[in-house]
């Protein structure tokens, strides 16, 4: 018989690979599957997106201006590329 | 090169990123909104206990927002916004490791030298991966084939290797996998009616 021993897992490192198999199913999943799951599940797509939407358009109503480091180095890739 | 030639190689000022991020964040349909709901709930599991995935969601859009993480051309949008969450929850678990650093050895650590024993320096992320792995499997609960193909994804392996390794025909993967598809859906979009 043999033996079973016990050995290190790192959920880390499987949650990381878990969680990045999931995400490329998610992007993956083509539009009508997830419409056709709200049906399934008596709502549509427009009415359960509404808070997402208003989540989204807070963000984009306080975002701020570019860091000024990152203004400041794409300009002077402009300069550089000008000058080449 | 001009700039116009930088820009159709893919390098994009701050500005002009955050821009198309703004312009296409209006733009994008309910179901890539959920998608993206989704997808920030997914990656949120993860993350350590007191941050949820709308705090994670806000701060990708933020940044990608600010111009500070740049959305690279010829990348999809959401496939983006993804990656930028990935890297916010590495963030988050870096600042963790070195809060706990600091609580360990205080601001002098380097001048100081000592070692403190430590069973496993991140006991909180390693805790918190085990909790989201166990969750993760549990969506799955009574479907042995995508158990199977949850596994191998957990392994890193390709969907053809899954499907050699337990003999599943493109048919039967492909069933399970929008079972899967279903399952994780139905967790992550649960509850959300306005």
């Amino acid at each position: 018989m043999t033996k079973r021993t016990m050995t290190d897992w790192n959920a880390e490192q499987d949650l990381a690979a878990l969680l990045d198999g999931l995400t490329a199913e998610l992007l993956a999943t083509p539009e009508r599957d997830i419409a056709a799951w709200l049906h399934e599940a008596g709502e549509t797509a427009a009415h359960t997106a509404q808070p997402m939407r208003r989540l989204v358009a807070a963000a984009d109503a306080h975002r701020i201006a570019p860091h000024v480091s990152i203004a400041l180095a794409a300009g002077l890739r402009a300069l550089v590329a000008r000058n080449q | 090169m001009d700039v116009s030639a930088l820009e159709r190689h893919g390098v994009m000022d701050a500005a002009s990123s955050a821009a198309a991020v703004s312009r296409t964040l209006a733009a994008l349909s309910a179901i890539d909104l959920l998608r993206l709901r989704a997808l920030a709930r997914l990656r949120a599991r993860g993350l350590p206990h007191g941050l949820d995935w709308s705090d994670l969601l806000n701060e990708a859009l933020a940044r990608a927002l600010d111009g500070s993480r740049q959305w690279p051309q010829g990348v999809p949008f959401l496939a983006f916004l993804a990656g930028v969450m990935r890297s916010i929850c590495d963030d988050v678990w870096r600042r963790r490791r070195r809060e706990a650093e600091l609580i360990a050895f205080g601001t002098n650590a380097e001048a100081d030298g000592r070692d403190v024993p430590c069973p496993a320096a991140d006991q909180e992320r390693v805790l918190a991966a085990c909790e989201a792995v166990a969750a993760i499997y549990r969506l799955f609960a009574g479907d042995l084939v995508a158990l199977r193909i949850i596994s191998g994804l957990a392994n890193g392996q390709s969907a053809e290797d899954i499907r050699l390794l337990h003999g599943l025909s493109l048919v039967e993967y492909n069933s399970a996998r929008r079972r899967m598809r279903r399952a994780l859906l139905r967790a992550e979009l649960s509850g959300i009616a306005p």
